[in-house]
């Protein structure tokens, strides 16, 4: 009997040590946002990752379009690719081009109440500078000799050389954005941490919840015009077809950003007739680097015969199913100093024949590859394991090459292993993408001489590379715009005529949406522009 | 029994000291620098001199028996170093994660009792009845269908097209049904088998036939012999699965969108987050150790036939 009362203990114990975990930590996790809560008004969209702590001034693991919610510019990004005022109401550059002065608007202040003035703008501007080294990929930080206070409203920022795309990189989401001095650690060094994520936008992080929520509400001391939300609910799900369910029950009113949902599952919802669905103008390119460093493609008829042996319609077709266009070019002409009219390289599969047939690559009807001294026309596409599009255009390639008599190994890797051949150059064929507007061209441009980058790499081969390392130093610190005008044509038209990338498609961003929402835009690539959307 | 804990207790330290070293070798085999990835996240780029200064501030740069000693003397005092990527101490990022996980599995183990006890039980007493064969089926199917396929099939069913469950995320009780369910039922379709099998077996023992020659009732038979001996490895096995739960949630957490130790772990692990990694490995590991040493002491209190570490 005593054992038979042992084994009873033993078992209530277990079972009520499981219903106690099972039940234990409800305690911290929020109430299901439902959208109904009386007469706020809410929209709820979703993220694959974390917010992170919202610092202004880091990147990853802080999301882009949450940074943006919270924090804003000096100068604003106009989708044509023109400046306007923000935060700062006006500019001026002096003659030699080295000196800015803003203007600050007098009206705004952080969410917390502190005033945005040149103090506040000389801490941030202090605590990106004395983190430099994280910045050191933007010229800007590299270009940028002092700031100074010089009223309670204006503020100048003084350069080493006139440097064109100044305004731009200010406009960019991070690092020049700007935190309440109340969000500031004790020391100021904001290179780890910040106290608090206060901001001058129309947002205010309210709750978060890691790897679960974040709910942003309403900014009340917003100075432009108040977001027409009152909240913000930021769902946090890794996985796409998850997503699109959660979208379909309603526990999602909004999908809005690139690659959150599988191509098909967009198609599918957009064919109910049930949601609105929208695609945005070209954002930035996909396209694949051709390394002219390395045999084979080090021969600019074998670039030249890869162009031209690509169905770049019936790929894109197939891959993307319309949801992204064709790309002819590095960059699409809307971006600034883009429209060249570089003639694009067409299907041609004869072209490629004889490219090859030039270069000694003589079709081994045996083996149905083409051989030049004994040796196969062999290269290396190598792309990230874990990203579809990558897979599937990879698959693609290798049997379109394949076809004309040149063998494709194709090497798929996680992201870290692929970058790092991006970095040593170990690829023949690599794809990648450009980062879109306000970096697009100058900011990837400029990358183009870093050896860290696929770029620097795959043009090391170039006879013309140090010139085109020179033009690109002479663009950024033009202050003619035609003269400016020029040398992006000489560098992007060389890169054409090279045959170093093949573009493939323009990348854009998806909205799809419930009905009862609406005044969803588009914006950069990387914002979601949420201050003009309502929600019945 | 006494003599048995202390042994496993002292050679606890020893086991985790070894899982370390090991963990820590792997680690070094482990292709691109963690320098390197830090740098690609924090959107440095990776050049030989920023890599070396970050190698420098990582603590990577020492030879790996320093990084060792380095580690184990903070590990020592629950200093497990900061998440390269976060910048937090390892331990506490993970603690905050972890208690999601550990509600995920006790419900998933709440599951697989519910499912496997009845079903293996009666599938064993109603041989080749229509029971026996629609249990059969279940368990043949919950073994083999993967768990992202059935997470997802649950969702569309139960979620959407029911619309008795929400979809995903952690917050009431109606959230856990979907997940631990989902990571239950591999692990419950074994048990069915493994319990069937083993009540089978039971039944057909010497002493169940003993008990029945006495006379002794057959509920009494099956509920005081059968079963009870029937379920010593069920336990054991219940027991080594309550790890693999632990640590194998990470589909069912992406699917659901559970904000639990396997999605972070995960992220970790491409981010070569070495801290992070290392003191998982290390937590992990003590539960393994600490569930196997709490089934040894349940199974010699359910069969007295087991003296542990009692010599002859």
């Amino acid at each position: 009997m005593y054992r038979n009362k042992n084994v009873g203990i033993t078992t209530l114990l277990c079972i009520s040590f499981m219903v106690m975990l099972t039940f234990s930590s409800q305690g911290n996790a929020a109430p299901l946002p439902d959208q109904s809560q009386g007469d706020e008004k809410m929209i709820r969209i979703s993220w694959p990752r974390d917010m992170g702590d919202l610092n202004p001034h880091l990147y990853s693991p802080n999301q882009m379009f949450a940074q943006a919610m919270v924090y804003e510019p000096l100068v604003r990004y106009g989708i044509d690719g023109s400046i306007h005022p923000h935060l700062a109401k006006r500019w001026d550059i002096s003659e030699d081009g080295r000196k800015f002065t803003f203007y600050l608007r007098e009206d705004v202040e952080f969410s917390d109440g502190s005033p945005f003035n040149a103090e506040a703008v000389k801490m941030n501007f202090d605590a990106v500078l004395n983190n430099k080294a994280r910045h050191s990929w933007m010229e800007i930080v590299r270009q940028i000799d002092g700031t100074e206070i010089i009223d309670e409203y204006v503020f100048t920022i003084v350069f080493q050389e006139p440097y064109y795309p100044a305004l731009q990189e200010l406009s960019l989401i991070r690092p020049f954005r700007f935190l309440s001095p109340a969000g500031f650690p004790d020391d100021g060094d904001t290179s780890e941490m910040i106290k608090k994520p206060l901001g001058t936008g129309p947002w205010v992080l309210s709750e978060q919840m890691s790897n679960e929520y974040a709910v942003f509400e309403r900014n009340n001391r917003y100075w432009g015009e108040k977001p027409l939300v009152d909240k913000v609910w930021v769902h946090i799900i890794p996985d796409g077809e998850t997503r699109a369910m959660a979208f379909e029950k309603g526990e999602v009113d909004m999908i809005f950003g690139s690659g959150l949902i599988s191509r098909t599952a967009f198609i599918r919802l957009r064919e109910t007739g049930n949601y609105e669905t929208a695609i945005s103008e070209p954002l930035a390119t996909r396209f694949m680097v051709i390394n002219t460093n390395r045999f084979p493609t080090n021969d600019l008829n074998v670039r030249l015969a890869i162009q031209h042996a690509l169905n770049k319609e019936e790929i894109i077709g197939h891959v993307f199913q319309g949801l992204e266009l064709r790309a002819d070019t590095l960059f699409a002409e809307n971006f600034p100093y883009c429209n060249l009219g570089l003639k694009p390289y067409e299907y041609d599969p004869a072209k490629t024949e004889e490219l090859l047939y030039e270069s000694g690559w003589l079709m081994d009807e045996s083996s149905g590859m083409r051989q030049k001294n004994g040796e196969i026309l062999n290269t290396d596409l190598c792309f990230d394991i874990n990203n579809e599009i990558h897979k599937t255009l990879a698959e693609i390639i290798q049997s379109e090459l394949r076809k004309l008599g040149m063998q494709v190994n194709l090497i798929g890797e996680e992201r870290q292993s692929y970058l790092d051949r991006e970095k040593y150059g170990s690829f023949h064929l690599i794809f990648n993408n450009t980062w879109g507007a306000p970096y697009d061209p100058h900011t990837f441009v400029s990358s183009m001489r870093v050896p860290a980058h696929a770029d620097y790499q795959a043009q090391q081969g170039l006879a013309m590379k140090a010139d085109l390392d020179r033009t690109i130093e002479e663009v950024l610190l033009s202050t003619d715009e035609e003269i400016r005008q020029e040398l992006y044509r000489d560098i992007l038209s060389t890169l054409h005529e090279q045959a170093v990338y093949l573009p493939i498609s323009y990348e854009t961003n998806i909205a799809i949406h419930h009905k009862n929402v609406s005044g969803v835009k588009f914006a950069t690539k990387y914002e979601i522009p949420l201050s003009r959307v309502i929600i019945d | 029994m006494r003599g048995y804990l202390l042994q496993r207790l002292i050679s606890l330290p020893l086991v985790l000291f070894g899982v370390s070293i090991i963990t820590f070798a792997l680690i070094q085999l482990v292709p691109v620098d963690p320098a390197e990835v830090f740098l690609r996240q924090a959107q440095v780029l990776p050049t030989e001199e920023a890599v070396e200064l970050t190698r420098i501030e990582l603590g990577l740069n020492r030879p790996v028996h320093q990084q060792f000693l380095v580690w184990l003397g903070g590990a020592l005092r629950l200093d497990f170093g900061k998440s390269f990527i976060s910048r937090k101490p390892a331990f506490d990022e993970i603690l905050y994660y972890f208690p999601a996980t550990l509600q995920l599995t006790a419900a998933a183990l709440a599951w697989i009792l519910v499912i496997s006890f009845p079903l293996g039980i009666f599938g064993a007493l109603y041989r080749e009845s229509m029971f026996d064969r629609i249990s059969r089926v279940i368990a043949y199917a919950g073994a083999s269908v993967p768990n992202f396929w059935l997470g997802f099939l649950c969702i569309y069913l139960f979620s959407y097209r029911l619309d008795m469950l929400p979809t995903m995320g952690r917050g009431s009780a109606a959230h856990l049904v979907l997940p631990s369910l989902t990571l239950a039922i591999g692990t419950a379709s074994v048990y069915i088998r493994l319990l069937r099998a083993s009540m089978l077996d039971h039944m057909e023992k010497d002493f169940t036939l003993y008990a029945r020659a006495r006379g002794v009732k057959e509920k009494w038979i099956i509920a005081r012999h059968v079963v009870k001996n029937a379920l010593l490895p069920v336990i054991t096995a219940v027991g080594m699965s309550i790890g693999n739960l632990l640590a194998g949630s990470v589909i069912v957490e992406n699917v659901f969108s559970w904000p639990g130790v396997g999605r972070y772990i995960i992220e970790a692990i491409f981010n070569r987050d070495y801290p992070v990694i290392q003191c998982y490995v290390l937590l992990m590991a003590l539960i393994f150790l600490g569930i196997n040493l709490l089934v040894d002491i349940t199974y010699a209190t359910l069969d007295p036939r087991i003296r542990l570490g009692d010599k002859k």
